[in-house]
Parts: C-alpha cells; structure tokens; sequence
C-alpha cells in the first residue's frame, strides 16, 4: 500500500516535468520548422542548428553568430522569446530544483543526517558544492566542449562562464557542426545554466543577507499553520489575548522572542514558545 | 492549531466585548512616539534603496575604469603592431619588386612575385581586422590614433551590457587578464544588478499600482458610484478601516493596461533610438525586445556614442519595467486567480481558529497592523501600507524580489508554482 503510494507519489512529480519538457521539445521542432520557412539563411542551416540557434535565443545567451534577418522571421523571433523564455525558464528552474532536493535527500542517506523531509526543500546548496560542482563542470568543458577560442586556456573559463550566466558576448561560440557536437553542447549549457541559477541565487541570498535590508526579528518570521502563513507577532498578539496579557507583557515577550530565536534553531515550535512564556 | 476558513454570517465581533482592547491600550502611546518614528523608518527605508542603486552605479563604474585600463593599452599596442606590420610588408614588396624590375628578371617571375606579395598583405590585413581594433580609416595617414574601441564611455556601457547579461559582444575583453577579471567581475556583479534591477522594478510597480488607485478612486468620485459596502467593521478605528478598505475593493491593475505600458516603452524608445541611430522603425523594435528580454544578439547595436549614457538608461530602466510587469503580472493576477479559485469564501467573513478560539481576519489583521506599528518598524511593502493592490498576506512570501534571486527566472518560477498550486512557503 506505502509503496504503491510512492509510486503514485513519484509519478505525480515526474509527470508534470515530462509535460513541460514535451511541450518543450514540440514548440523547438516547430519554432524551427517555420524559422526554416521564412529566413532564407536559417534555412541553409541545419535542422539541429536551428534548433540550437532558438535554444540560445529563449536562454536569452544570444551569441550573435546565428540571428534572424528577415523582417517576419524577427517579427518570429519576438513571437517565440515571449512564449519560450518563460518556458525554458520554468523548466530549468524545476530541475534545479529536483537537483536540489535530490542532493539533499542523498545527503541525508549517506551521512544519516537528521533530515526532515519537508525542511529541506527550499534550502540551497551549500555555496562550496556548488563551486566545485562549477570546478567540475569547468573541467569538462575544459576537455570536452569545443570553442571558437584558445583551447586549454583561460579562454575554456570565459567562454563557459560568459555562456551560462547568458551573457553570450559571442566574441566565442562553440562549434556544432556534427550533431554529436550539437547534443554535447547543448547538454552542458543546459546544466550550466542551471548550476548557474543555483550559484545566483545563493549569491544573492548572501547579498541580502550582506545588506541586511531589515535585521531579522523573530516577530516577522512567518509561521506555516494548516496551510496557511501568520507572523510571530499575530500569533503572540491573538495568543496574549486569550490569555489576558497587558500589553507591556506582549512586548517584553516580543523581545524575548528574539532571543529564543537566536538560540534556538529555527523549526516550527516558536509558537509554542510563546505560549509557555505567556503562560 | 488549525485554521480552518468558514464563512459566517452569525458571527458576533468579539472586539467590542473583549476585556483586552489592544487597539486603545496603545493608541495613547502610539501618538507620542509617531511622528519622528515613521519619519526615521521612511529615511531608513529611502536610504536602503539609495545607497543599493549607488553602489551599483559605483561598482559599474569601477569595473568600467578597470577594464579601460585593462584593455586600452592592449588595444593601442595591438593596433600600433599591426599597422606597422603593415606597413613593412608593403615597402618590403615595393623594393623588392623594384630590385627585381630592375636586374631585368623575367616579367612573369616579377608578376608571380607581386601576386604572392599582395596575397600576403591581405592575408595581414584580415588578421588585423579579426582582432577588432583595426578599420579602414586607421590606414589613412594620421589615422592611427582615431577612435579607439575601448574609451571610458565604451567601458561603460561594456559592464553594463555585461552585467545586466545582454552581451551584445561589440566589445569584449581580449587579453588574459582581461577575461579572468571579467568572470570574477561578473560573479558578484550580475546578482547585484539583478537586485537594483528588481528594487527599480518594485518601485516602478508600487507607484503604477498607488497612481492606479488614484485613478481608480478619481472615477469612482465623478460617476458618483459608491459600492454597497458590506460593513460589520467598526468605524471609530481608523487602521481597522483601511484594512477592510483594502479587502474590500481589490485593486489590481488590468493586464491590458501592463502590456499597453511595456508596449508604448518598446514603442517609444524604438522611434527615439530609430532617431539616433538612423534605423528603420521595426529595427529599433526588434533591438529594444532582444534587449528588454537580456538576448543581445550583437546583430544590431547602437553605435553612436555621444548617445551611450542615454542608450544604458533606457536599457536600465525597460529592464526594470519588464521586471515590474513581471511583478505585476505575473504574480498578482494569477495568484488572484488562483485564490479565487480556491476560497470562494469571502476572506473577510473568514474565521479563524486560533488555539480554540474564533477570529475574524479582519480583526487579526488589525491587531497585527497595530502591534507591528507599536513594535515593528514599517516594512516598504507591507500589506497594511501598500494601497491599492490585492495583496495575499503571504505575498512575501513569494520569492522573486524581496529575495531578488534572479528576477526573471525566480519569478517565472514561483509564477508556474502558482499555477500549478504549489506554493513555496518558508518554513521556519
């Protein structure tokens, strides 16, 4: 019965992924068809080169080598970024996430960390995996990717590094002309831009944290119950009431909330906190 | 603890019976501490959106006289070598098929010579055009040290096009050094953009939806229409009216009128940009949308630079509206949509069971909107001071620009997580 669950459970997630990478993979194959149509120099092109080309538009890298000419196929051109970036996006934002999880879940297996399933979803990779992860995929990119510039240069960084945070100067673009290539390259902008996603968000998390907008207060904190988010103060305010507390007391509390929160690790029993100091 | 939405019509407010009146226990205080504190909070606030926009016109800056300084002397001495090398081979083929002309050898032996020596300039010639920093008009005498690509202004509008990841690739670093700061440039650069971006964005959205509110309420006067309020609130509380007020009218900003607003911006700086650069009407479009959307194919780029300054504000700032209407779009109509879906309830009936006990939102809103003057300093984007726009209380929740993870892509995230009902709740 628990397995049939998991199963279900498993085919529930992946089937929504399969969708968006279907739908995906339609919209490229007839994006390029009609960009063959009607730009007579994609048109010279193979069919995986347009493939790629439209790949590198909706990651918004836009190297610049391969661009619409005509009239209507950049009238195209806008048509399909408008609809495929978000598109993309979506897609890579969940891998990234499964990624995530998934490391996390085979963490928590192999060092027998006391993992709370739900806990772990939204937490990042640790800055240090992923710059090596980014140490690695360098390294095969390095050996393995082919580019317009210097081999076994600083050249193999920028490129990869220009490519994934879709900069894409196109000062140097990788080679495709086998489809052996083609699949090789796009695989390994696909993962770069993902691990590139997780590197800007973590970076950005610490920037928060650098420019610390507002300092952290336990009362802001906002507290997931049956399904629906209060802050700390709204549940210490509704809790006080019920206990009669004068309002002198709800603040002395306020501030010991703060306290508590710096000592203890956050999880969900702060409310529970500050109903045994009410008390 | 449960909370459980149930609509209710035979609710009896349990306010006015309420022994513990939080609202007029505080209110006394509330005056004498008020006026210096919002004013001190709204300059602490102002102050953080500042310094993040200076910082990032500083950084831009910097990284701008770095590069220049990086890469110009590289460019001067590139230029200066293939131009001398240049023009040694050209006086080498002169005397030498002079030399020849002269001891009489054969006229196609002189002519074969000639051929091997102009495929050879030509072939210097390209490779010095590959390099970027050479055209035709540094070949004419004393045009060696006309314009050169790399001048603070280029630089500039090179970190800008670098950082905000449109790449057009007109200029890119060539040397070593060059491209190793560009990376380490970049890393740190491109999230602090984003978030400047972002906050732009947030506050462009902020103002649309409070003029919009304005407009809004403009028409309500003239065409004298007042809403049947459906009122159980109490009128003596002020905070308490504004919240209702908020509940009540959900003000959220048409998306016909989101895209009119995207569209006139392409629209307006494609005519002006079409102007300066003398395009033709749909390039400028084209170039504004590859831009506005971070593509930067390079195919077609400005290149007027006393237009430079005035060609990075208009990227700067369609970036921030597309991010706004990203913001304004994608998050709260869906999300609207979404809960409506859901509660069919009406919010404001809804009661919550809080430890056994039922509460009205609106009550709890208001107590947490008097507690959170009382205690908390006001945030920017807080439900209870943003008018205008349906807010769902765990907006904040949602990570795309508070977080300022990517604004693009975080909030296409949360926008299809929307979608597809899950939602990313923090949990603490």
């Amino acid at each position: 019965m628990k397995k049939k669950n998991g199963i279900e459970k498993f085919l529930r997630t992946i089937a929504p992924q399969a969708i968006l990478v279907l739908i995906l993979t339609i919209f490229m194959m007839a994006g390029a068809a009609i960009f063959q149509r009607i730009d007579p120099v994609l048109a010279e092109q193979s069919f995986y080169e347009v493939i790629f080309f439209e790949f590198i538009t909706i990651s918004t890298i836009g190297y610049g080598n391969q661009y619409p000419q005509t009239f209507y196929s950049r009238l195209f051109s806008i048509i399909f970024s408008i609809i495929g970036i978000p598109l993309l996006v979506v897609t890579l934002g969940n891998f990234g996430k499964y990624f995530t999880k998934f490391y996390w879940k085979t963490r928590g297996c192999l060092f027998k960390e006391k993992t709370e399933k739900d806990l772990v979803n939204d937490r990042d990779l640790p800055g240090l995996m992923i710059a090596f992860l980014y140490l690695v995929t360098f390294f095969i990119g390095l050996l393995f990717i082919p580019h317009s510039g210097a081999s076994y240069s600083i050249d193999d960084c920028y490129f990869s590094f220009i490519s994934f945070a879709t900069v894409g100067f196109g000062d140097m673009v990788p080679v495709i002309d086998t489809f052996r290539k083609f699949c090789k390259v796009t695989a390994y902008l696909l993962w770069g831009t993902i691990l590139h996603i997780m590197l800007i968000s973590h970076v950005t998390t610490w920037f928060n944290q650098l420019f610390a907008r507002k300092p952290f207060r336990g009362r802001d904190v906002e507290v997931l119950i049956g399904g629906q988010c209060i802050t700390v103060s709204e549940i210490t305010s509704l809790v006080a009431q019920q206990f009669h507390a004068s309002p002198h007391q709800v603040r002395s509390m306020l501030h010991d909330i703060d306290e508590i929160m710096n000592d203890i690790k956050p999880n969900e029993e702060t409310d529970e906190n500050s109903e045994i100091i009410v008390q | 603890m449960i909370i459980d939405g149930i609509s209710s019509d035979d609710y009896s407010p349990m306010a006015e019976a309420d022994p513990w009146d939080l609202d007029q226990l505080l209110s006394g205080e509330q005056i004498t501490s008020r006026p210096m504190a919002t004013w001190k909070s709204y300059a602490r606030i102002i102050l953080a959106h500042v310094s993040l926009i200076v910082l990032s016109v500083v950084y831009v800056g910097f990284g701008a006289f770095l590069f220049y300084q990086l890469e110009q002397p590289n460019e001067v001495e590139v230029r200066a070598r293939n131009i001398e090398r240049f023009n040694v081979h050209k006086r080498q083929m002169i005397d030498h098929l002079w030399e020849m002309r002269s001891s009489g050898i054969g006229q196609h032996v002189v002519e074969d010579m000639a051929v091997k020596y102009v495929d050879n300039v030509t072939r210097i010639l390209f490779e010095a055009f590959d390099t970027h920093c050479i055209g035709a008009k540094h070949l004419r005498p004393g045009g060696e040290d006309e314009d050169y690509n790399w001048t603070y202004m280029t630089a500039l509008f090179f970190t800008t096009t670098l950082l905000t990841t449109i790449g057009y690739g007109n200029l890119t670093p060539v040397t070593g050094r060059g491209k190793f700061l560009c990376i380490l440039y970049a890393l740190f650069g491109v999230p602090l953009i984003l978030i400047t971006v972002a906050d732009i964005g947030k506050f462009l959205s902020e103002n649309i939806v409070q003029l919009y509110t304005w407009y809004r309420k403009l028409r309500e006067k003239c065409s004298k229409q007042k809403y049947s309020v459906i009122s159980n609130k109490d009128d003596k509380n002020k905070e308490g009216d504004l919240n209702l007020d908020h509940l009540e009218n959900y003000i959220s900003i048409p998306i016909f009128l989101i895209v009119a607003i995207l569209l006139s911006y392409i629209t307006f700086g494609a005519v002006v940009l079409s102007m300066w650069e003398g395009w033709d009407f749909f390039s400028g479009f084209y170039f504004s949308f590859i831009t506005m959307t971070t593509v930067g194919f390079g195919d077609i780029v400005p290149l007027k630079r006393e237009y430079y300054i005035l060609d990075l504000c208009y990227i700067i700032i369609g970036l921030s509206i597309t991010t706004m209407c990203i913001d304004l779009v994608g998050i709260q109509y869906i999300r609207k949509m979404h809960y409506f879906g859901r509660a069919i309830k009406d919010a404001r009936f809804a009661l919550v069971n809080v430890g056994g006990k039922m509460v009205h939102v609106p009550d709890l809103m208001r107590y947490a909107s008097v507690l959170q003057q009382k205690y908390g300093q006001k945030k920017t984007h807080d439900t209870i001071i943003v008018k205008g726009a349906y807010a769902p209380k765990d907006l904040s929740k949602i990570r795309f620009i508070d977080f300022g993870a990517l604004a693009s892509m975080e909030s296409w995230q949360s926008l299809w997580s929307v979608l597809t009902g899950r939602t990313q709740e923090v949990h603490v």
